[in-house]
């Protein structure tokens, strides 16, 4: 399974360059207009990047040869659930350290200090997205793929303003990670996780390359 | 012993189906999966390698039951397609670094030595290169992590004579190890004439025949004669028929007893493989 996650870092290799202006984007967009959304920053280059490698994936059909090399579907699968789990920690700890070095470089921002909620929340959403989307990306493949980007586009750019209810809520009520309801909302995530790989796993293992 | 085990395999779709095929590949021989376009020789091949799934049926690979032992049984086993389905945006070299690691017996040195035989430049990008480059890369790929048993899909088409040649050489030279076997489909039935041990003949997703190449072309012939040969009974002997005012021209699947029933009174030739082939996809009485 490691190889299969190798392979992918190859193969997003030549888009890097690209993931870093993404990402760079992402956080003067959201430092200027909206201090509270920054950790945003990281759930949309982690998963831009989960989508460039799925993309990258049903390009030229490559599960037909993926799946001729001496591995089975379950691995394919839990390779990219490992995968996505690296893109969404080294996001979200990008972000944090963007974050912490603005913060450094420029204190006449003022910018208020970047939570453990807030990088929780925002391993949180990613996996959420990554737990809605992979299972999709199994079955539908190349044919669904277009609109299922788009929509996760249109639900990403709406997450922007959304985003500050919640924070705000946990703020004025002074939730911290310890709280019980914050706690059952990680585990909430944790299983969707987890039941979004059965439920991926499944579906690649019906379909016809 | 046989590399290749199919029993009862089956799979539809709306327009075609494979029907019940049970199909045995010979270790230690070359054997031809031969049809016309769209006779299912590559929803078979791509049932072999778990691309698609059947509705019914067994498959066994070198003794390794298919999907189950898949992982295993897919370290020995090399795939060339005339679909490439390589990541295009990557090097050779890039290509090789992902596929290479998932083989227990990749030999780097041997694969940098079909590179510089093919000629092919390990910095080249996938996606620059010709059809019968990527047929060389996927053949550099399969030859370079032993394995016993070559799956190769039309693999000569869109190719120049010389490489076609010169990869029927290089098969050849795979099989002076007994151990090794190759299943090579075409519709291409020259490059068989040439390799060939086995031939399975696939027609509208059901098998025809698989048999060795030389008792196939033994066993079969083409009859030419008068009309008057030919009455209700007789027309019913051939695998297919071609009528004209002036005689007549068809295959049966018998010699021996073609040549019982027409004596001296008809010409008998031996068929080529392309001539098996077109009789048995057009069936029936064809009319000139």
């Amino acid at each position: 399974m490691l190889n299969l996650v190798r392979k992918d870092f190859i193969v997003m290799k030549s888009s890097a360059a690209l993931i870093l202006i993404y990402f760079i984007i992402f956080s003067i967009v959201l430092v200027s207009n909206n201090m509270s959304a920054f950790f945003l920053a990281g759930v949309y280059t982690a998963f831009t990047t989960l989508m460039m490698s799925t993309g990258a994936d049903v390009k030229n059909e490559n599960h037909n040869f993926l799946i001729t090399m001496p591995i089975n579907r379950a691995q394919i699968v839990r390779a990219k659930y490992l995968t996505a789990l690296i893109y969404t920690v080294v996001a979200s700890a990008a972000c944090y350290g963007l974050y912490a070095l603005i913060r450094t470089v420029k204190p006449d921002l003022s910018l208020q200090a970047y939570t453990l909620d807030q990088l929780l929340t925002a391993v949180g959403i990613t996996l959420v997205f990554v737990s809605i989307y992979l299972p999709l990306f199994y079955w539908l493949s190349k044919k669904g793929m277009a609109v299922i980007n788009i929509v996760f586009m249109i639900i990403m750019i709406a997450l922007t303003p959304l985003s500050n209810i919640p924070m705000h809520l946990m703020r004025e009520r002074k939730i911290s990670f310890a709280d019980t309801t914050v706690a059952l909302i990680g585990l909430g995530v944790v299983l969707l996780f987890i039941a979004s790989y059965f439920i991926t796993k499944y579906l690649f293992n019906r379909k016809d390359l | 012993m046989n590399a290749i085990e199919i029993r009862n395999l089956s799979k539809s779709y709306p327009l075609f189906k494979v029907d019940n095929i049970s199909l045995e590949v010979k270790k230690g021989y070359i054997t031809g999966l031969i049809g016309p376009n769209g006779a299912g020789k590559s929803t078979l091949i791509k049932m072999m390698l778990g691309i698609i799934r059947p509705d019914a049926g067994q498959i066994k690979i070198l003794g390794s039951e298919m999907p189950r032992q898949g992982i295993e049984l897919k370290q020995r086993v090399g795939i060339v397609s005339d679909d490439c389905f390589y990541y295009e945006h990557l090097s050779i070299q890039d290509m090789k670094n992902v596929i290479a690691p998932f083989y227990d017996k990749w030999n780097d040195s041997k694969f940098s030595r079909y590179l510089e035989q093919f000629e092919l430049s390990p910095k080249k990008k996938i996606r620059e290169l010709s059809k019968g480059m990527k047929i060389k890369f996927a053949l550099a790929i399969a030859l370079s992590h032993g394995a016993e048993l070559l799956i190769m899909d039309e693999p000569t088409s869109g190719l120049d004579p010389v490489f076609r040649r010169e990869l029927l050489d290089l098969l050849t030279e795979v099989m002076q190890d007994e151990q090794n076997s190759i299943i090579f489909s075409t519709h291409i039935t020259t490059d068989l004439d040439r390799i060939a041990d086995y031939i399975a003949f696939v027609n509208r997703g059901k098998l025809v025949f698989n048999d060795v190449k030389d008792d196939v072309l033994e066993r079969y012939a083409i009859v030419k004669g008068g009309q008057d040969l030919l009455d209700a009974d007789i027309r019913a002997k051939f695998v297919s028929l071609r009528e004209s005012a002036v005689g007549f021209e068809g295959l049966v699947d018998d010699r021996k007893q073609a040549e019982s029933l027409f004596g001296s009174y008809a010409v008998f030739e031996t068929p080529s493989l392309e001539d098996i082939m077109y009789y048995t996809a057009k069936g029936g009485r064809i009319h000139a």
